[in-house]
């Protein structure tokens, strides 16, 4: 009798997670998650969307497609970072591995040391993600960075996060990064690789690298972007002058900055945050996975829909193209996600036109937890008529 | 009624006022209190609930199970109501990109109370198993005092009803196994450990002192009482038991969860280049400092661990060597380590001196000497968050402030965090840095020395203090209490 108080302690505890995880195993039961369908219409693309439990704003955006690739993000230990730390450099592959895994994207995502990702450079044209901060000297090759240069002319595409496009370098087993570090490239980086400036302001002083922007881009409200640092972003009249587009949010003051950027390089593209990752892994890997899902990397965005769904309520969205005959890409990537802070549910499909359509019927839902696959019934509710995505005038938005 | 009776039910009368009291300061302060990044978690986790979404499917629970299955069970009342979960004030925007000390997404005062009642309920119980605990080693008397010093010791309070982690629940997993022990309920002690790891992952630092402490219960006893070899087996294979039940309940159902293991040792294992935080990387808190330590943090963290190794070996033996005296050493070994661990672990947050405080409180009741102790770790942790905002105690009250306006409105909190935030001190250094390192300071001294009085103490008799009777204003202040509760 005497350990009885202890031991009812202990129950009781053991009790209470029980009584947890039954909750948690019914709540995943009867709650569900949010479902879209894609399935071949009279128009080029029928989305059906299906709110769960609770009612949902979907987004959906149509952009060029291109087929999946895989994904490298680079994590190594034996090379210093500049502006994060390295839970957040790993973070940052753990959230984007999950992201792009369940959001349909067919390629695998993988974490590569810096060999791994020299192999990458030289041998593919893949996706090789760099949020060190600073690139390892190896990886680029030279002050000319021929090794960088080789892979996006290649058609690589290399999503890079750090204070400055290619301004700092590292190299292994170097304790931290100085303004004195050897293989420092300066603003000649940038200039080695685009043959121009874009992050480096040659008309008045650099911004300071904390700079937070505010106004959205067009791209970035249809896509959600959440990353707001700017200091190192591309400046948009070097974007613009390169080709580039805009998908970021945008500083206020002349000369005005993006957050997020894209800028084709020959067959290749650079995507540029501006700035160092810090600690948002969650929000910088929730953005490049929206980039890549979208599609506008590839080329920029042709059209967007928000759409509210009901609790339990399906709502359909049929793509065509404009009444004026914008021209519509044969093969668009469609992404539906939903942007209330649930950075869990983002779906991506292949739509076609003409004959090839037929085929591209397919389900996704929030992953598990929820009866995947179910058919969507009959649709009701708000848009049961259907409404209409169409591409912006010009191709996309400004 | 027996005069004995007649004292038992007193003593009662005041621990049951003693417990109203604590819950009531606890249950006064959830509501409107917070460290909001740690909310966020929580918040997203009742959202993915929301969608019947599992724990682990998208890293945002990178904790072991049981508390995101808490969560679960105080949640439900929000899940399938419209009701607003948390708002997102725009005055806050600013800072909270700017600085990870603030949230930008701050949950209702109702769900941010849910959030936090796991865990005020664990500091009952811990205070109750605290005063059994008492009572077993020989103090007697003090029961109620013991327990009165969790119910209103200010780090418990500010950890569980202010801050909102949930370190209360290991905590009270693993006061309640040294209890179970001390009673040779061997099978419920494996379990209450377990459970502990089930909760954060730090109890299972004192797993090696609960699997060798049938061996010191052998040893303490004398001729036919000690038994046979066969005892210590039986006593070992029930532990070992007890520590599977809780693993196989909560552990099985998540083994082919990738995710599951990613979220919790993936993303908290130690990967950064220096440490910070309360224990002995507390200079690296000042970044000029960090980067001049860089180079030598691999060297840094080798000595750390050896010295986590040797230290813990040295608790074992010293209270082997003492096992034949009159005291258990089970407390200053389960409180040794766990301070040993929190001086050595590359980042101490402040919240985890809980870990071994119940026991440095039972200690300091035994020793007036090392009594100062557990009131400078009950302390220093608390400055140590204010001073990440340069002592601006604002931060705290992110709920009030935002669904109140109370003490000042969302764009007045906002103006003063950031004044406070940039604000440079000595050196042309962050003043909060400065701050954080010089409360790092105390609190690693702290710990040091409660390492050294855990080293030195164990065996040492705890039942001197038993003859010890209340003073006669704490006698007083007793029979107000039970006359007022009646």
């Amino acid at each position: 009798v005497r350990p009885l108080g202890a031991i009812i302690g202990a129950l009781a505890l053991a009790i209470a997670s029980l009584a947890g995880q039954a909750s948690t195993l019914v709540i995943q039961r009867s709650f569900t998650a949010p479902q879209v369908q894609v399935a071949s219409g009279s128009a080029i693309c029928e989305i059906q969307m299906s709110a769960g439990t609770r009612p949902v704003v979907f987004d959906a955006t149509a952009g060029s497609w291109a087929p999946d690739r895989p994904v490298y993000v680079l994590v190594d230990g034996a090379y210093p970072l500049l502006g994060t730390t390295r839970s957040s450099a790993k973070g940052l592959y753990d959230h984007l591995h999950d992201t792009l895994g369940t959001a349909g994207w067919s390629q695998p995502v993988t974490e590569v040391n810096v060999q791994q990702a020299g192999e990458v450079l030289d041998r593919s044209s893949s996706i090789l993600v760099v949020d060190a901060g600073a690139m390892p000297d190896i990886l680029l090759g030279g002050p000319n960075v021929p090794r960088l240069t080789s892979f996006l002319n290649r058609g690589g595409e290399l999503i890079y996060i750090g204070d400055g496009l290619l301004y700092w370098s590292s190299q292994r087993g170097e304790p931290r990064i100085t303004g004195t570090s050897a293989g420092r490239l300066g603003w000649a980086g940038e200039q080695a690789l685009l043959g121009a400036n874009l992050v480096h302001s040659t008309s008045g002083p650099d911004a300071p690298s904390g700079l937070l922007a505010v106004t959205p881009s067009t791209s970035a409200a249809w896509l959600g972007i959440s990353y707001q640092r700017a200091g190192r972003g591309a400046l948009l009249a070097s974007l613009d002058a390169l080709g580039g587009w805009d998908l970021g949010v945008d500083s206020t003051e002349p000369p005005i900055r993006t957050s997020l950027a894209v800028v084709p390089v020959s067959l290749g593209r650079l995507v540029l945050f501006g700035s160092t990752l810090s600690s948002s892994e969650t929000q910088v890997s929730n953005d490049i996975a929206r980039v890549l899902l979208s599609g506008s990397d590839v080329a920029p965005l042709v059209a967007h829909l928000q759409q509210r769904v009901g609790h339990q309520d399906s709502a359909v969205i049929d793509l065509e193209p404009s009444p004026s005959g914008t021209s519509v890409p044969a093969a668009m990537r469609v992404l539906a996600y939903d942007r209330e802070g649930f950075d869990y549910f983002s779906h991506t499909f292949r739509c076609s036109s003409g004959a090839s359509r037929a085929n591209s019927t397919s389900t996704a839902s929030a992953p598990a937890g929820s009866p995947a696959g179910t058919p969507i019934q009959s649709p009701t509710g708000i848009s049961s008529t259907g409404r209409r995505i169409t591409p912006a005038p010009g191709g996309g938005p400004s | 009624m027996a005069p004995g009776g007649i004292a038992v039910s007193r003593r009662s009368w005041v621990l049951a006022a003693l417990v109203i009291a604590g819950l009531a300061i606890r249950l006064a302060l959830a509501p409107f209190t917070s460290w909001s990044p740690d909310m966020v978690p929580w918040l997203v986790r009742v959202q993915e609930l929301q969608h019947g979404l599992p724990l682990y499917q998208h890293l945002t629970f990178s904790y072991p199970p049981l508390y995101g299955h808490l969560l679960a069970l105080v949640s439900w009342p929000f899940l399938s109501s419209s009701a607003i979960l948390g708002v997102s004030p725009p005055a806050l925007r600013g800072l909270s990109i700017s600085s990870s000390l603030l949230a930008g997404t701050v949950p209702t005062p109702a769900l941010t109370l849910a959030f936090k009642l796991p865990s005020i309920l664990a500091d009952v119980g811990t205070a109750l198993a605290m005063a059994g605990l008492a009572r077993r080693l020989g103090l007697g008397r003090l029961d109620n005092l013991v327990a009165a010093a969790w119910l209103f010791n200010p780090l418990a309070i500010f950890v569980t009803a202010v801050h909102g982690q949930f370190d209360a629940l290991p905590v009270l997993a693993t006061v309640l196994s040294v209890l179970l022990v001390l009673d040779r309920a061997w099978l419920f002690a494996g379990i209450a450990l377990s459970l502990g790891v089930l909760f954060k992952i730090y109890p299972g630092y004192l797993l090696p002192v609960l699997l060798v402490a049938p061996l010191f219960a052998r040893a303490r006893l004398e001729g036919s009482e000690r038994g046979s070899v066969r005892s210590v087996v039986i006593a070992e294979v029930q532990l070992l038991a007890g520590l599977l039940i809780p693993v196989l309940l909560f552990g099985l159902p998540l083994a082919g969860d990738d995710h599951a293991l990613t979220a919790v040792f993936s993303r908290t294992q130690t990967t950064a280049d220096v440490g910070g935080g309360l224990g002995l990387w507390f200079p690296a808190v000042i970044p000029p400092v960090a980067q001049v330590l860089i180079p030598y943090s691999p060297l840094i963290r080798n000595l750390l661990s050896l010295l986590l190794v040797v230290g813990a070996a040295g608790l074992l033996v010293a209270a082997w060597t003492r096992r034949r005296e009159d005291g258990w050493p089970l407390v200053e070994l389960m409180g040794g380590i766990l301070c040993l661990v929190l001086l050595t672990a590359t980042a101490t947050n402040p919240q985890y001196v809980l870990w071994p405080l119940p026991f440095l409180i039972l200690i300091g009741f035994r020793a007036a000497h090392a009594r100062w102790l557990p009131v400078l770790l009950s302390i220093a942790p608390i400055l140590f968050y204010l001073a990440m905002w340069a002592g601006n105690g604002l931060a705290l009250l992110v709920p009030a402030v935002v669904f109140y306006s109370w003490p000042v409105t969302p764009a007045e909190l906002a103006a003063s965090l950031q004044v406070s935030y940039f604000a440079v001190g000595p050196a042309g250094l962050p003043l909060r840095y400065l701050l954080m390192a010089g409360v790092g300071a105390f609190t690693s001294i702290g710990l040091v020395l409660a390492s050294i009085e855990a080293l030195t103490s164990g065996g040492r008799p705890w039942r001197r203090a038993r003859s010890r009777r209340p003073s006669a204003p704490i006698r007083e202040l007793e029979s107000r209490v039970v006359e007022s509760v009646r």
